[in-house]
């Protein structure tokens, strides 16, 4: 699954999720992709299985790109445990996601097997999406 | 190289609020500018802007007819377009003019034609490369785009923009001549356990990276 190899800090502060996806929100590098149209934290293990339901959709065709990557981590304080004693150990790490972020792109396969595939890929993931391609106006929703 | 009219107005509000209510009300912020020119800001009507952008908009020389406090004719390109993040409509679109004799830079799509025997028979993925590419010509050699033939590619063949410069001698390409356009990838092979979400839990953590002194890892954190 997706990590960081080296870190600054083992723990952060959650953070926030204002506004929109300045970066990353056209189709950069295949033909199609899956937008994100809400704001969410996403994990290395929902992006992991995404990435699993697509490529067995797509039985080894086309090129996938995974334009998340979760270098955010997440700590947990262990069950029963009483308050205090300083913040919990870092459990799973994930991706700040908002909205318009396209995190998954393909290309090298036909329109409706992306399109199923990505459907299956947003079906593992948190948040609600949209499959867009390259082209300007076909993408509006 | 297609020719097409677009109507647009000299707009006289600026500023986000002004372009906020222009878009509700169906039109679309624009600007016009080209060398030696004053810019001209414009609106443009967002239905008409959509059957622009219905073909190859991006080497079409439009001809613009600036109405209102100004009143311009002149032929001009698509040079940016601002789409919204979320909901993918156009925020904004600048034209640039374009003078008869004087070369422009430009971006032009390129289109793959044909199945390469690599991904046909042998199985391999074929890799668009550079999708865009960025030339400079005279107004009368704006080709739509360019199209390559990749009929005759294998495995790890690859065509490159030095491959089909002579195809093109009115274009002088300003990216670099070793980049790659269409490219065959070998089939994958996939690691069979790697792909298994049921795995145990990665305990292994990423390394800290030290900051100077020698910090105990569990401590250093508390000071943050």
């Amino acid at each position: 699954m997706l990590m960081p190899k080296r870190i600054k800090y083992r723990r952060h502060h959650r953070g926030r999720m204002k506004g929109k996806a300045t970066r990353g929100s056209s189709v950069s590098f295949g033909e199609y992709g899956l937008k994100a149209l809400e704001p969410k934290w996403i994990t290395n293990r929902q992006i992991e299985s995404a990435r699993v339901a697509m490529t067995r959709h797509l039985k080894r065709t086309g090129k996938l790109w995974i334009r998340l990557f979760p270098d955010k981590p997440v700590s947990k304080k262990p069950a029963e445990t009483r308050m205090g004693k300083g913040k919990g150990a870092p459990e799973f790490w994930v991706c700040v996601v908002k909205p318009g972020r396209v995190m998954f792109e393909l290309e090298g396969v036909p329109v409706e097997l992306a399109k199923q595939a990505m459907k299956l890929a947003a079906a593992k993931l948190p948040l609600k999406t949209r499959f867009v391609s390259r082209s300007i106006g076909e993408n509006q929703g | 190289m297609k020719t097409m009219k677009l109507g647009t107005e000299y707009r006289e509000t600026s500023g986000k609020g002004a372009a906020r209510k222009l878009r509700s009300s169906g039109g679309v912020p624009a600007v016009l500018y080209g060398h030696n020119e004053d810019t001209i800001p414009l609106t443009v009507s967002e239905s008409d802007l959509r059957k622009v952008f219905a073909s190859h908009w991006e080497t079409a020389i439009l001809s613009l007819a600036v109405t209102g406090k100004v009143t311009k004719d002149c032929d001009a390109i698509i040079k940016d377009v601002q789409q919204h993040p979320t909901t993918g409509s156009v925020i904004h679109v600048d034209f640039q003019m374009i003078q008869r004799g004087e070369k422009i830079k430009l971006t032009i799509p390129v289109t793959l034609t044909g199945e390469p025997p690599g991904v046909k028979v042998e199985g391999g993925v074929l890799d668009h490369g550079l999708r865009d590419l960025n030339i400079r010509c005279l107004p009368r050699h704006i080709p739509e785009g360019v199209e390559i033939d990749v009929g005759g590619l294998g495995i790890h063949d690859s065509i490159h923009i030095k491959d089909i410069i002579d195809a093109h001698p009115d274009l002088e390409f300003l990216d670099d001549l070793e980049a790659t356009l269409a490219n065959v990838l070998p089939p994958k092979v996939e690691a069979e356990p790697s792909s298994e979400l049921e795995e145990e839990e990665e305990s292994e953590e990423p390394e800290v990276i030290a900051k100077g002194k020698e910090e105990k890892p569990e401590t250093e954190e508390k000071s943050e």
